[in-house]
Protein backbone atom coordinates (compact mmCIF):
# COMPACT_ATOMS: atom_id res chain seq x y z
CA UNK A 1 0.00 0.00 0.00
CA UNK A 2 2.62 2.24 1.16
CA UNK A 3 4.55 1.79 -2.46
CA UNK A 4 1.60 2.04 -4.12
CA UNK A 5 1.24 5.71 -2.27
CA UNK A 6 4.51 6.38 -3.59
CA UNK A 7 4.14 5.58 -6.83
CA UNK A 8 1.27 8.10 -6.84
CA UNK A 9 3.03 10.94 -5.92
CA UNK A 10 5.98 10.06 -7.79
CA UNK A 11 4.36 9.93 -10.97
CA UNK A 12 2.10 13.36 -9.64
CA UNK A 13 5.67 15.01 -9.01
CA UNK A 14 6.80 13.71 -12.75
CA UNK A 15 3.59 15.27 -14.06
CA UNK A 16 3.97 18.67 -12.53
CA UNK A 17 7.47 18.82 -13.79
CA UNK A 18 6.32 17.76 -17.01
CA UNK A 19 3.80 20.06 -17.76
CA UNK A 20 4.06 23.24 -15.57
CA UNK A 21 5.26 25.28 -18.27
CA UNK A 22 2.64 24.31 -20.82
CA UNK A 23 0.11 25.39 -17.97
CA UNK A 24 1.47 28.43 -16.89
CA UNK A 25 2.15 29.22 -20.42
CA UNK A 26 -1.46 29.01 -21.46
CA UNK A 27 -2.67 30.84 -18.33
CA UNK A 28 -0.52 34.18 -19.17
CA UNK A 29 -1.45 34.24 -22.61
CA UNK A 30 -5.14 33.61 -22.22
CA UNK A 31 -5.47 36.19 -18.68
CA UNK A 32 -2.32 38.38 -20.36
CA UNK A 33 -1.69 38.17 -16.62
CA UNK A 34 1.06 36.23 -14.94
CA UNK A 35 0.20 36.62 -11.10
CA UNK A 36 -3.27 35.79 -12.06
CA UNK A 37 -1.39 32.55 -13.89
CA UNK A 38 0.15 31.41 -11.50
CA UNK A 39 -2.21 31.61 -9.07
CA UNK A 40 -4.46 29.22 -11.80
CA UNK A 41 -1.37 27.29 -12.51
CA UNK A 42 -1.20 26.49 -8.65
CA UNK A 43 -4.56 25.36 -8.49
CA UNK A 44 -4.95 23.29 -11.73
CA UNK A 45 -2.10 21.33 -10.18
CA UNK A 46 -3.58 20.92 -6.81
CA UNK A 47 -6.80 20.06 -8.46
CA UNK A 48 -4.43 17.09 -10.14
CA UNK A 49 -3.32 16.09 -6.81
CA UNK A 50 -6.62 15.64 -5.70
CA UNK A 51 -7.51 13.79 -8.69
CA UNK A 52 -4.78 11.88 -9.09
CA UNK A 53 -5.82 8.21 -9.16
CA UNK A 54 -8.85 8.66 -11.50
CA UNK A 55 -6.45 10.02 -14.44
CA UNK A 56 -4.71 7.84 -16.68
CA UNK A 57 -1.13 9.53 -17.28
CA UNK A 58 -1.77 9.52 -20.99
CA UNK A 59 -4.60 11.63 -20.86
CA UNK A 60 -3.16 14.11 -18.00
CA UNK A 61 -1.93 16.98 -20.52
CA UNK A 62 -5.79 17.22 -21.74
CA UNK A 63 -6.98 17.11 -18.63
CA UNK A 64 -4.78 19.81 -17.03
CA UNK A 65 -5.38 22.13 -20.11
CA UNK A 66 -9.44 21.81 -19.80
CA UNK A 67 -8.87 22.28 -16.29
CA UNK A 68 -6.64 25.55 -17.16
CA UNK A 69 -9.24 26.42 -19.27
CA UNK A 70 -12.10 26.18 -17.01
CA UNK A 71 -9.83 27.99 -14.20
CA UNK A 72 -9.16 30.73 -16.84
CA UNK A 73 -12.34 31.50 -17.53
CA UNK A 74 -13.05 31.35 -13.81
CA UNK A 75 -10.47 33.74 -13.26
CA UNK A 76 -11.80 36.52 -16.19
CA UNK A 77 -15.01 36.57 -14.68
CA UNK A 78 -13.91 37.47 -10.70
CA UNK A 79 -11.79 40.05 -12.67
CA UNK A 80 -14.54 41.24 -14.62
CA UNK A 81 -16.94 41.33 -11.71
CA UNK A 82 -13.94 43.70 -9.87
CA UNK A 83 -13.44 45.89 -12.78
CA UNK A 84 -16.68 45.66 -14.35
CA UNK A 85 -14.61 46.16 -17.45
CA UNK A 86 -12.02 43.84 -18.53
CA UNK A 87 -8.66 45.52 -19.30
CA UNK A 88 -5.41 43.78 -20.28
CA UNK A 89 -1.89 44.69 -19.54
CA UNK A 90 -0.05 43.41 -22.34
CA UNK A 91 2.89 44.94 -20.64
CA UNK A 92 2.66 42.76 -17.98
CA UNK A 93 2.86 39.61 -20.03
CA UNK A 94 5.96 40.63 -21.86
CA UNK A 95 4.68 39.53 -25.97
CA UNK A 96 8.12 38.17 -27.26
CA UNK A 97 9.83 41.17 -29.62
CA UNK A 98 10.73 39.64 -33.22
CA UNK A 99 14.36 39.57 -34.06
CA UNK A 100 14.02 42.32 -36.92
CA UNK A 101 17.55 43.24 -38.79
CA UNK A 102 17.36 46.81 -37.79
CA UNK A 103 15.97 48.77 -34.69
CA UNK A 104 12.73 50.27 -36.55
CA UNK A 105 11.85 46.49 -37.34
CA UNK A 106 12.39 45.63 -34.17
CA UNK A 107 10.46 48.46 -32.98
CA UNK A 108 7.93 47.55 -35.45
CA UNK A 109 7.66 44.02 -34.31
CA UNK A 110 6.90 44.81 -31.00
CA UNK A 111 4.39 46.84 -31.97
CA UNK A 112 2.74 44.18 -33.51
CA UNK A 113 2.81 41.65 -31.08
CA UNK A 114 1.30 44.31 -28.49
CA UNK A 115 -0.89 44.52 -30.95
CA UNK A 116 -1.56 40.76 -31.10
CA UNK A 117 -1.77 40.46 -27.36
CA UNK A 118 -4.35 42.69 -26.91
CA UNK A 119 -6.21 40.98 -29.34
CA UNK A 120 -5.64 37.93 -28.84
CA UNK A 121 -7.42 39.08 -24.92
CA UNK A 122 -10.04 40.54 -27.00
CA UNK A 123 -11.41 37.47 -29.02
CA UNK A 124 -14.39 35.89 -27.08
CA UNK A 125 -14.02 31.87 -25.95
CA UNK A 126 -13.36 28.87 -26.59
CA UNK A 127 -11.88 30.55 -30.10
CA UNK A 128 -9.08 32.28 -27.63
CA UNK A 129 -7.97 29.07 -26.36
CA UNK A 130 -8.28 27.07 -29.26
CA UNK A 131 -6.18 29.76 -31.21
CA UNK A 132 -3.35 29.84 -28.08
CA UNK A 133 -3.11 26.01 -28.33
CA UNK A 134 -2.66 25.66 -31.65
CA UNK A 135 -0.83 28.46 -32.77
CA UNK A 136 1.09 29.63 -29.34
CA UNK A 137 1.47 25.97 -28.05
CA UNK A 138 1.51 24.14 -31.38
CA UNK A 139 -0.99 21.17 -30.46
CA UNK A 140 -2.18 18.71 -32.53
CA UNK A 141 -5.38 19.10 -33.67
CA UNK A 142 -6.66 15.79 -31.62
CA UNK A 143 -5.02 16.97 -28.53
CA UNK A 144 -6.77 20.31 -28.76
CA UNK A 145 -10.27 18.41 -29.50
CA UNK A 146 -9.26 16.18 -26.26
CA UNK A 147 -8.41 18.75 -24.07
CA UNK A 148 -11.40 21.33 -25.01
CA UNK A 149 -13.85 17.97 -25.10
CA UNK A 150 -14.57 18.76 -28.96
CA UNK A 151 -14.64 17.67 -31.92
CA UNK A 152 -11.96 17.32 -34.28
CA UNK A 153 -14.14 18.94 -37.16
CA UNK A 154 -15.57 21.78 -34.55
CA UNK A 155 -12.00 23.17 -33.06
CA UNK A 156 -10.96 23.18 -37.00
CA UNK A 157 -14.02 25.44 -37.63
CA UNK A 158 -13.62 27.37 -34.29
CA UNK A 159 -9.57 27.36 -35.04
CA UNK A 160 -10.39 29.35 -38.39
CA UNK A 161 -13.36 31.88 -36.60
CA UNK A 162 -10.53 32.40 -34.13
CA UNK A 163 -8.07 33.51 -36.45
CA UNK A 164 -10.66 35.37 -38.52
CA UNK A 165 -11.18 37.31 -35.28
CA UNK A 166 -7.69 38.00 -34.94
CA UNK A 167 -7.45 39.24 -38.16
CA UNK A 168 -10.70 41.57 -38.42
CA UNK A 169 -9.30 42.88 -34.96
CA UNK A 170 -5.76 43.35 -36.26
CA UNK A 171 -6.68 44.87 -39.90
CA UNK A 172 -8.61 47.20 -37.51
CA UNK A 173 -5.95 48.30 -35.79
CA UNK A 174 -3.70 48.66 -37.85
CA UNK A 175 -6.48 50.42 -40.39
CA UNK A 176 -6.78 53.17 -37.44
CA UNK A 177 -2.69 53.46 -36.79
CA UNK A 178 -2.11 54.24 -40.75
CA UNK A 179 -5.23 56.75 -40.71
CA UNK B 1 -11.84 31.94 -50.52
CA UNK B 2 -11.37 32.95 -46.69
CA UNK B 3 -11.27 29.15 -45.82
CA UNK B 4 -8.21 28.98 -48.37
CA UNK B 5 -6.18 31.40 -46.92
CA UNK B 6 -5.68 29.85 -44.14
CA UNK B 7 -5.05 26.04 -46.00
CA UNK B 8 -2.26 28.26 -48.23
CA UNK B 9 -0.89 29.42 -45.23
CA UNK B 10 -0.89 25.62 -43.69
CA UNK B 11 0.45 24.61 -46.68
CA UNK B 12 -2.74 21.95 -47.18
CA UNK B 13 -3.43 23.11 -50.95
CA UNK B 14 -2.84 20.96 -53.56
CA UNK B 15 -0.40 21.71 -55.69
CA UNK B 16 -2.89 23.13 -58.40
CA UNK B 17 -5.06 24.45 -56.50
CA UNK B 18 -2.36 26.15 -55.06
CA UNK B 19 -0.81 28.14 -58.01
CA UNK B 20 -4.38 29.07 -59.07
CA UNK B 21 -4.24 30.85 -55.74
CA UNK B 22 -1.35 32.27 -56.03
CA UNK B 23 -2.71 33.82 -59.63
CA UNK B 24 -5.37 34.86 -57.70
CA UNK B 25 -3.44 36.76 -55.20
CA UNK B 26 -0.73 38.27 -57.73
CA UNK B 27 -4.01 40.08 -59.13
CA UNK B 28 -5.86 40.94 -56.36
CA UNK B 29 -3.79 43.61 -53.53
CA UNK B 30 -6.61 43.36 -51.17
CA UNK B 31 -6.31 39.20 -50.38
CA UNK B 32 -2.75 39.51 -50.88
CA UNK B 33 -2.78 41.92 -47.95
CA UNK B 34 -4.97 39.43 -46.16
CA UNK B 35 -2.68 36.85 -46.99
CA UNK B 36 0.37 38.84 -45.45
CA UNK B 37 -1.58 39.84 -42.54
CA UNK B 38 -2.66 36.08 -41.42
CA UNK B 39 1.21 35.47 -41.99
CA UNK B 40 2.18 38.42 -40.04
CA UNK B 41 -0.06 36.58 -37.55
CA UNK B 42 0.89 32.78 -37.22
CA UNK B 43 4.29 34.11 -36.77
CA UNK B 44 4.00 36.67 -34.19
CA UNK B 45 1.73 34.00 -31.84
CA UNK B 46 4.38 31.64 -32.64
CA UNK B 47 7.27 33.70 -31.97
CA UNK B 48 5.54 34.09 -29.01
CA UNK B 49 7.85 32.49 -25.95
CA UNK B 50 7.83 29.85 -23.99
CA UNK B 51 7.49 30.61 -20.82
CA UNK B 52 8.58 29.17 -17.58
CA UNK B 53 6.53 28.51 -14.74
CA UNK B 54 8.26 30.45 -11.45
CA UNK B 55 9.89 27.50 -9.64
CA UNK B 56 8.20 29.04 -6.54
CA UNK B 57 4.33 27.85 -7.64
CA UNK B 58 5.74 24.48 -8.73
CA UNK B 59 8.10 24.28 -5.22
CA UNK B 60 4.05 25.44 -3.16
CA UNK B 61 2.06 22.69 -5.19
CA UNK B 62 4.87 19.92 -3.80
CA UNK B 63 5.50 21.13 -0.63
CA UNK B 64 2.01 21.28 0.01
CA UNK B 65 0.98 17.81 -1.48
CA UNK B 66 3.88 16.28 0.30
CA UNK B 67 2.78 17.55 3.59
CA UNK B 68 -0.51 15.99 2.79
CA UNK B 69 1.15 12.49 2.36
CA UNK B 70 2.94 13.02 5.58
CA UNK B 71 -0.08 14.13 7.52
CA UNK B 72 -1.83 11.56 6.00
CA UNK B 73 0.63 8.93 6.84
CA UNK B 74 0.11 9.89 10.33
CA UNK B 75 -3.30 10.01 10.65
CA UNK B 76 -3.38 6.15 9.42
CA UNK B 77 -0.30 5.29 11.98
CA UNK B 78 -3.23 7.08 14.86
CA UNK B 79 -5.43 5.02 13.32
CA UNK B 80 -3.59 1.77 13.08
CA UNK B 81 -2.13 2.38 16.70
CA UNK B 82 -6.10 3.25 18.07
CA UNK B 83 -6.82 -0.16 16.28
CA UNK B 84 -4.07 -2.18 18.48
CA UNK B 85 -4.88 -0.17 21.34
CA UNK B 86 -8.43 -0.96 21.74
CA UNK B 87 -7.93 -5.23 20.54
CA UNK B 88 -5.26 -5.17 23.48
CA UNK B 89 -5.97 -3.34 26.07
CA UNK B 90 -8.42 -6.16 28.15
CA UNK B 91 -5.88 -8.82 28.04
CA UNK B 92 -3.18 -6.03 28.94
CA UNK B 93 -5.16 -5.26 31.66
CA UNK B 94 -5.77 -8.67 32.67
CA UNK B 95 -1.76 -9.49 32.57
CA UNK B 96 -0.98 -6.54 34.77
CA UNK B 97 -3.60 -7.98 37.39
CA UNK B 98 -1.87 -11.00 37.49
CA UNK B 99 1.50 -9.84 37.42
CA UNK B 100 0.56 -7.57 40.46
CA UNK B 101 -1.14 -10.57 42.00
CA UNK B 102 1.62 -12.87 42.06
CA UNK B 103 4.11 -9.69 43.15
CA UNK B 104 2.11 -9.30 46.06
CA UNK B 105 1.23 -13.01 47.57
CA UNK B 106 4.95 -13.37 47.00
CA UNK B 107 5.89 -10.41 49.68
CA UNK B 108 3.08 -11.26 51.63
CA UNK B 109 4.43 -15.03 52.19
CA UNK B 110 7.58 -14.05 52.47
CA UNK B 111 6.94 -11.69 55.27
CA UNK B 112 4.86 -14.18 57.28
CA UNK B 113 7.54 -17.06 56.96
CA UNK B 114 8.65 -18.15 60.90
CA UNK B 115 11.63 -17.15 62.31
CA UNK B 116 14.75 -19.60 62.89
CA UNK B 117 14.09 -21.65 66.04
CA UNK B 118 15.98 -20.73 68.82
CA UNK B 119 18.74 -23.34 69.18
CA UNK B 120 17.97 -24.39 73.13
CA UNK B 121 14.48 -25.02 71.79
CA UNK B 122 15.51 -27.16 68.88
CA UNK B 123 17.99 -28.83 71.21
CA UNK B 124 14.74 -29.54 73.70
CA UNK B 125 13.09 -31.42 70.73
CA UNK B 126 16.21 -33.14 70.20
CA UNK B 127 16.24 -34.60 73.58
CA UNK B 128 12.37 -35.31 73.66
CA UNK B 129 12.77 -37.18 70.26
CA UNK B 130 15.55 -38.99 71.87
CA UNK B 131 13.78 -39.94 75.10
CA UNK B 132 10.65 -40.99 73.51
CA UNK B 133 12.73 -43.37 70.77
CA UNK B 134 14.44 -44.67 73.85
CA UNK B 135 10.98 -45.69 75.56
CA UNK B 136 9.93 -47.01 72.35
CA UNK B 137 13.29 -49.00 71.84
CA UNK B 138 12.88 -50.33 75.40
CA UNK B 139 8.92 -51.18 75.00
CA UNK B 140 9.73 -53.18 72.16
CA UNK B 141 12.34 -55.23 74.12
CA UNK B 142 10.73 -55.55 76.91
CA UNK B 143 7.36 -55.83 75.67
CA UNK B 144 5.98 -53.39 78.56
CA UNK B 145 4.44 -50.26 77.69
CA UNK B 146 5.25 -46.93 79.56
CA UNK B 147 2.17 -45.28 80.82
CA UNK B 148 1.12 -41.89 79.34
CA UNK B 149 1.12 -40.32 82.37
CA UNK B 150 4.40 -41.78 83.35
CA UNK B 151 5.32 -40.15 79.95
CA UNK B 152 3.81 -36.59 80.69
CA UNK B 153 5.63 -36.33 84.35
CA UNK B 154 8.87 -37.72 83.31
CA UNK B 155 9.45 -36.43 80.06
CA UNK B 156 6.37 -33.85 78.52
CA UNK B 157 6.86 -32.07 81.90
CA UNK B 158 10.34 -31.48 82.20
CA UNK B 159 10.77 -30.13 78.31
CA UNK B 160 7.51 -28.40 79.03
CA UNK B 161 9.46 -26.58 82.00
CA UNK B 162 12.40 -25.84 80.70
CA UNK B 163 10.32 -23.98 77.39
CA UNK B 164 8.39 -22.07 80.01
CA UNK B 165 11.20 -21.72 81.92
CA UNK B 166 13.72 -20.31 78.74
CA UNK B 167 10.18 -18.08 77.73
CA UNK B 168 9.91 -16.25 81.00
CA UNK B 169 13.15 -14.07 80.81
CA UNK B 170 12.17 -12.74 76.97
CA UNK B 171 8.48 -12.00 78.34
CA UNK B 172 9.68 -9.98 81.25
CA UNK B 173 12.25 -8.29 78.68
CA UNK B 174 9.17 -7.40 76.41
CA UNK B 175 7.52 -5.75 79.08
Amino acid sequence: MSLLFGQAQRRFERSVRKYQHRIYGFAVYFLGDKVEAQDVTQDVMLRLWQHRDEIDEERVLGWLLRVARNACVDALRRRKARRNVMTTDTDAVGYAVGSGPTPEACAEAADFQGHLGRALSRIAEPYRSIVILREVQELKYEEISGAMNLPLNTVKVYLHRGRKMLREQLSEVMHRETT
Amino acid sequence: MEARVEAYLDDDLPVEERVRFEQILAGDTGWEAEVFLARQIRDGLRALPELECPPAVTEAVLTRTRREVRDSWLERFHAWMQQQFSALWQPALAMTVVVLLVVSVSLIGRSTSPPPPDPAVAQALADVKMALGYVSQASRQTGKVVRNDVIAERVVGPVQNALNARQQPSDDTQR
